[in-house]
């Protein structure tokens, strides 16, 4: 192997420009990371396509645990968000960066750990989430061990990613890069201050924050999720690929500069809105509320840069697959940015949130904007790594013109879909009742439309193959032996910096470094102002020694809830809102939620809302309704859940259990967690044997469904029993 | 509708600091990318994406 493709690199002494030094970018990776991407992309989209029909019909959960809805919708997420998107961003970055900068990736070896890890990381999601191993967190869901793994390969692509910077050849740093440093900066941030757990198991976690702090920190987490790893990545890229493409300039540079602090100095304050008519103090959601409204200006600063850099060029998008691919992902940002603004609205908020507008607003953002990037940056960069032509550019223009259309049946069917019912859920009538006082009612007008929805998903991803198939083709034509790119660049020496006094070194790292800094004050101070308050007010987390902490088992039940995703369907939070008030019951209170670890306040409400169920029902039909949903609800799209009428309560971990949230401050005694099994097995039997009197079969005692059905009748008792105000 | 909107815009001590700290941000930057000198340096980099290196060895494209 000659030193150009091992990345070390040679020097040659030029009179001109000092020293050129002959180097060759790293490639490979670069190959590795489409591929990757190529394949999680479609495991993603095959697995939306899946659980989207799974709410169209029932019967496709199949009665198997791991295949359920509630298992796979946060594979679905995990694979989209991570595994396809993020690939997609590893390989776009490689690439672009080691050009921007004019040299090679620091350490092969690292970026190789990187790739591997990364890959290593989503297999195992892909194993420990259909098999129940979560922490209950919407895009925070995997278990400490791997939370911990992504925390190891995420620093270590920061390693390189940052050395790379220090030992460039060009001096100055395209926003590009700016873009990229936001995004490595601050997901290490919100990854790490999320997902801070006190293991019980290998597979089992209980978080530091409960409640109403957990609720803050996961959507402070969660929104900015999709600002630093679905927006800030994609803009960067953006802003390199998009002039490649259509050979031009960005637009404006001085725009992309104001964008980008802007964009990366709001978005964290925006979380809140997830919130909007919770427990969560007024002032947060106040907050949050404004700054998301705020969020619309650079939002749309970007938009437009990426739409003029096309000036001249517009003629070409007629003809030409990857500027169509960018022209149009760049108009559904827009739109899922001018949405979301108008979504965090309070009033808009009452009637979209846990409806499905929100999920045809996430799509419009997926599909549309990361999904057409990716596809765009694929289609540019395939041809040129593996030094060959596309195989059809006929083909590729039929998957935009397929994966289009797609997305919009899908947007279309869900705004449908939620309008229609956030309007039936509020529709109260002339004497002050609701209208469609059966939840089901209202599920069941809507179901039509998750059909359209799963088709537009189906095109979607008949889209996507078709571009497997053209890539595929593309590969096949390739040169057996692709050698890197073999390349030559001036070092940077005193002279080309420009800078007298410093050493060239001193100067390559003070600039990013002041950068990253920045950076981080940008997105601290808002992080700051925010989540701190609610550290320190006493008011909604006060003890209050009327409340009771769960039972064991209870707890346990409550941990089976956490573990078949039950919160992708269900809300525990009843918004002050009179219609709502009016279907479950009194509003939530903060205090309600204290003991949550993780919060289940949920986002999506294809159920009804469970805040207040405990003894709405006898603890038979219960019983009934998870072995079928049909038998006492007829029409119901719940899975069916038998596994938990086979499978025995672990009731060995109960006291291991108590044992953590005793450390964590809830306010068990030591008798309590002394005979923790003991207790919840009684606790069990005294419900399996009223079961029996109402008529259900013997010998349930130890089986899940009991301490499922415990923590199910203990919901909402607080406030009922006036412990509450 | 647009009463209630209204209603909720009660912005609370925080809110202001954050929209003043905002407002800071923004005329910093805006006052930075149009100080003296820069439409050219500005010019340069804007064009860093479309000047790939030449490649040396055969086969590269
Ligand atoms: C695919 C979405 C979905 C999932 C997942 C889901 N449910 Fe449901 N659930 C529903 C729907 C729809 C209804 C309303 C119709 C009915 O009663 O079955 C419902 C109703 C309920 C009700 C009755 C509420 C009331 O006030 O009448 C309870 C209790 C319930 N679900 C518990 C659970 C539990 C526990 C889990 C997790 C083990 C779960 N659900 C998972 C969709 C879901």
């Amino acid at each position: 192997m000659s030193a150009e493709q091992s990345g070390s690199s040679t020097a040659v002494e030029t009179p001109a420009s000092g020293v050129m030094e002959r180097f060759s970018y790293d490639d490979r990776i670069v190959r590795q990371f489409i591929l990757a991407t190529l394949v999680w992309g479609f495991v993603a989209l095959l697995l939306g396509v899946f659980i989207a029909s799974q709410l169209a019909d029932w019967r496709l959960n199949f009665g198997i645990s791991w295949l359920t809805f509630g298992r796979m919708r946060p594979l679905h997420t995990n694979a989209a968000v991570f595994a396809f998107a993020g690939n997609g961003i590893f390989a776009g970055i490689y690439y672009s960066m080691q050009r921007l900068l004019k040299t090679r990736m620091y350490s092969d070896l690292l970026s190789k750990i990187h790739f591997w890890g990364w890959q290593a990381i989503i297999v195992s999601a892909a194993i420990t989430l259909p098999l129940g191993f979560t922490i209950g967190k919407e895009y925070a869901e995997l278990e400490w061990p791997i939370s911990i793994a992504i925390t190891v390969i995420w620093v270590v692509f920061a390693v390189n990613f940052f050395q790379t910077i220090f030992k460039r050849r060009e001096r100055h740093i395209y926003v590009a890069i700016w873009f990229y440093i936001a995004t490595v900066i601050t997901v290490a941030l919100l990854h790490i201050i999320n997902t801070i757990q006190v293991p019980v198991s290998l597979w089992k976690s209980y978080p530091i924050y409960a409640g109403v702090q957990d609720a803050l920190v996961q959507w402070w987490y969660g929104h900015n999720a999709v600002a630093f790893v679905l927006t800030t990545p994609f803009l960067g890229l953006m802003y390199y690929f998009l002039p490649k493409a259509a050979e031009k300039p960005v637009y404006s540079y001085r725009l992309s500069i104001i964008h980008f602090w802007s964009l990366v100095f709001i978005y964290i304050w925006a979380g809140p809105h997830h919130l909007l008519y919770t427990a969560l103090p007024d002032w947060a959601q106040t907050l949050g509320m404004v700054f998301s409204i705020m969020l619309w200006a650079p939002s749309w600063g970007g938009m437009i840069n990426g739409l003029l850099t096309l000036r001249g060029a517009w003629h070409r998008v007629r003809t030409e697959p990857i500027l169509k691919f960018f022209v149009a992902g760049l108009t559904f940002y827009g739109m899922a940015t001018f949405e979301g603004p108008l979504l965090s609205i309070k009033s808009v908020s009452g009637i979209a949130h846990y409806t499905d507008w929100i999920i045809a607003h996430v799509h419009g953002g997926t599909l549309g904007w990361n999904g057409f990037i990716i596809f765009a940056m694929v289609y540019w960069m395939v041809p040129r790594l593996w030094k060959t032509e596309l195989y059809s550019v006929r083909l590729a223009n039929v998957h935009f013109w397929t994966g289009f259309l797609g997305t919009l049946v899908y947007i279309i069917s869900m705004w449908v879909a939620g309008i229609t019912q956030g309007l039936m859920w509020r529709a109260v009538d002339g004497t002050g009742r609701l209208v469609y006082p059966d939840f089901l009612e209202t599920v069941l007008k809507i179901v039509p439309l998750y059909y359209v929805r799963a088709i537009g998903g189906g095109l979607y991803l008949v889209g996507f193959v078709i571009m497997l198939y053209n890539i595929y083709k593309t590969v096949r034509s390739a040169p057996a032996d692709l050698k890197d790119d073999v390349v030559s660049a001036p070092r940077l020496t005193r002279n080309t910096i420009e800078n007298l006094g410093k050493t060239p070194h001193r100067m390559l790292e003070g600039l990013p470094v002041v950068f990253s800094v920045l950076t981080l004050v940008a997105v601290g101070v808002g992080t700051m102002i925010e989540i701190v308050p609610t550290f320190l007010a006493a008011d909604y987390v006060e003890a209050n020694p009327l409340l009771k902490p769960y039972t064991g088992l209870q707890l346990h039940g409550r941990d089976l809830y956490v573990r078949e995703g039950c919160y992708l369907c269900h809300s525990q939070m009843i918004r002050p809102i009179p219609s709502e008030t009016l279907r479950y019951g009194e509003y939530s209170r903060a205090q309600e939620s204290m003991y949550d670890r993780p919060f289940q306040w949920g986002s999506k409400r294809t159920g009804p809302d469970l805040a207040r169920v405990g003894g709405k029902y006898p603890d038979l039909w219960h019983y009934r309704h998870m072995m079928d949903p049909r038998e006492v609800s007829p029409g119901s799209i719940m899975p069916a859940y038998p596994w938990m009428y086979r499978d025995k309560t672990d009731f060995a971990i109960i006291q291991k259990k108590l044992k953590v949230m005793k450390s964590l401050g809830v306010p068990y005694t030591e008798v309590e967690v002394r005979f923790a099994e003991q207790q919840a097995r009684e606790e069990a039997k005294l419900i399996a044997d009223q079961l029996v009197a109402q008529g259900a079969p013997k010998g349930t005692e130890e089986k899940e469904i009991i301490a499922l059905i415990a923590y199910l009748q203990r919901m909402g008792q607080d406030f009922k029993k006036g412990l509450i105000q | 509708m647009i009463q209630r909107v209204l209603a909720s815009y009660h912005l609370q001590g925080l809110t202001c600091v954050g929209l003043l700290l905002f407002l800071t941000v923004f005329v910093a930057a805006l006052g930075w990318v149009f100080r003296r000198g820069s439409g050219t340096f500005y010019g340069k980099l804007q064009e860093l994406p479309l000047r790939d290196l030449e490649t040396l060895n055969p086969g590269g494209r």
